[in-house]
């Protein structure tokens, strides 16, 4: 295709899309589903919804226009995206977290003691200052001089992660460790009421989990160097078994990526241009 | 690298066409089947059927605390995860408190539109029902530890500015004590750190709805029966939806069975590509091998 039948080609398509958006706004009107809709989702009126509708859809083709070549209509959309998620957090941050869950309470608490004297309640609630002025020592960061003083806030949050990280991966791992003592050769005392053929299956299942933990332990295993036949041949195994769990994990990324696609797809066939059904 | 110095062969071209060609290719196939909307069968996941099975036998007084963390990258996947299991509590009349994040405020504002629109259709009341609030996540462990401990102290208000002592519905519900289930709907399902700090500790069971990509590292949780239930993406959301609609509870399936749908001609067209270019691939050495001879 040369570039100017390249050009046209994108030019009539672009038209039909247009037509076939301007052509929805005047049928939007008269469709139930969108009527519905606009009531869904407590809506004024009709022109409200059109125009969330339009602006996420132009939002929308911009930057799947990247797929196409780089151009300023995307890097726009990727700047007013990037300033609308800023915005959007910094003010439901400050809304329903620093102001309502730890101003309000501390002038609260500030008024009861003024009022009633010290309570056990009241003394924890303003103690929440000393949070927030920790809090507000990352700030130092900007600052060449006084740097120093972030690395105070630095090494409460790192010693407290640390002690919070190893509570963590010791309360996920155990279970783990003890879920892969697995029996490969089930009894009529562990599956009660279990056929011979199921526990023959279970058995098998258990076999192949457990043959896959050990060789792929063997695989990491960089102690000594893997001359052994036994070490040798396990962790070729190993190698198998993660380039199985790698495909998985592969089919399973492209999957996710496709269902974004598709939900977007939706979205303008469905509630922009009003072609397919919502 | 393309061969530039001699006439390409149809096989050639194939394996070096401009990817450009293939988008439009992949969008038509997405686009025509998202119009035509064919019914594919839906999976039936067992974890799916314990994470219901789960629901279906949980005590009236308790609550069910979900952890709503998706974002609008996610959503195709974990909103018809997160509407069915809402649509299956209501229907079973069990309440439920829904917990947001500081890190992701897009979870709250998608959530919610959710919760709102269900609610609505399922005569359901903000307050009595459910409950919906916003929690800081700074060092995970702190927050769960202090959630699980006390939800009054560590969490003053719902997203509306309402104090919780003032909502009915969470003067029975003060502590993990009085939750029977954790559900966390996310792109990660471990982003969260629940398991090492509530289930591990309180022994609460906990459900993850999640995105394809993350629902790979799920499994061996499953087996340790560290997770109950499991949505993983899309098909996870369609067999969820599915069961619902079997129950009754809603006339028509969601998001995640037409998601179901389009995938998997998406997918056929991408295995038939990737058959085809390898074809192409041989038969140009194949070609070329005889061109020496």
């Amino acid at each position: 295709m040369s570039k100017f039948t390249g050009k046209i080609f994108w030019m009539i398509l672009g038209v039909v899309v247009l037509g076939l958006a301007v052509w929805g706004e005047f049928r939007a009107g008269s469709i139930p589903a969108v009527a519905a809709r606009v009531k869904d989702l407590d809506l004024p009126n009709l022109g409200v919804y059109r125009l969330q509708t339009w602006v996420a859809a132009l939002s929308c083709i911009a930057v799947y226009s990247f797929l196409f070549k780089e151009n300023p209509f995307y890097r726009f959309f990727e700047h007013a995206l990037l300033g609308c998620a800023t915005g959007y957090s910094c003010a439901v941050v400050m809304r329903q977290n620093l102001y309502s869950q730890w101003l309000v309470p501390i002038k609260k608490a500030i008024v009861n003691v003024s009022q009633n004297g010290w309570t056990g309640g009241d003394a924890a609630t303003i103690a929440l200052i000393f949070a927030g002025v920790i809090g507000l020592l990352w700030y130092f960061q900007y600052s060449k001089k006084y740097f120093w003083v972030s690395r105070i806030a630095m090494c409460i949050s790192l010693g407290a992660g640390a002690g919070l990280a190893f509570k963590d991966t010791f309360n996920q791992l155990i279970p783990q460790i003890t879920g892969t003592f697995k029996n490969v050769c089930p009894s009529e005392y562990v599956m009660p009421g279990a056929t011979l053929l199921d526990r023959f299956y279970a058995g098998c299942e258990n076999a192949i989990f457990v043959i896959g933990t050990v060789s792929v332990l063997m695989y990491f295993f960089f102690a000594f160097g893997n001359k052994n036949t036994i070490v040798k041949s396990s962790s070729k195994i190993g190698r198998w078994y993660l380039m199985i769990a790698l495909g998985a994990f592969f089919g399973n990324t492209f999957m996710s990526r496709l269902s974004a696609l598709i939900e977007r797809v939706h979205f303008l066939m469905a509630e922009w241009l009003l072609i397919s059904q919502m | 690298m393309a061969p530039e110095n001699k006439k390409r062969s149809l096989w050639d071209r194939i394996q070096f066409c401009d990817p450009r060609i293939l988008y439009a290719l992949f969008a038509v196939v997405v686009i025509g089947f998202e119009m035509i909307q064919i019914k594919m069968p839906v999976p039936n996941p067992i974890w799916v059927g314990k994470l219901y099975d789960r629901i279906e036998s949980l005590p009236p007084d308790k609550a069910v605390l979900i952890d709503c963390d998706y974002g609008a990258g996610n959503r195709g996947e974990c909103e018809g995860q997160f509407k069915a299991v809402i649509q299956h509590l209501f229907a079973r009349n069990i309440k439920f408190m829904v917990v947001t994040w500081t890190t992701n405020v897009e979870g709250q504002k998608l959530g919610r539109q959710v919760l709102d629109e269900v609610a609505k259709k399922m005569n359901k009341v903000d307050g009595e029902d459910y409950v919906m609030f916003q929690a800081i996540v700074n060092a995970g462990g702190v927050t769960l530890q202090s959630l699980a401990k006390d939800i009054h102290g560590f969490v003053v208000k719902d997203i509306n500015g309402r104090d919780l002592n003032e909502i009915p519905m969470m003067k029975n519900f003060r502590s993990i004590a009085d939750v029977s289930l954790i559900y966390r709907v996310a792109y990660s399902w471990g982003g969260i750190p629940w398991i090492g700090f509530v289930q591990s500790v309180y022994g609460t069971p906990l459900a993850a709805g999640s995105a394809g990509i993350e629902s790979s590292t799920a499994y061996p949780y499953l087996d340790s029966g560290q997770l109950c239930g499991l949505l993983a993406g899309a098909a996870g959301a369609a067999a969820y939806e599915k069961r619902v609609m079997e129950a009754g509870i809603v006339n028509e399936t969601g998001i995640g069975t037409k998601t179901v749908s389009v995938q998997s001609f998406a997918t056929l067209f991408v295995v038939v590509s990737i058959l085809i270019s390898n074809f192409a691939m041989f038969m140009s050495k194949w070609q070329s091998k005889r061109g020496r001879a």
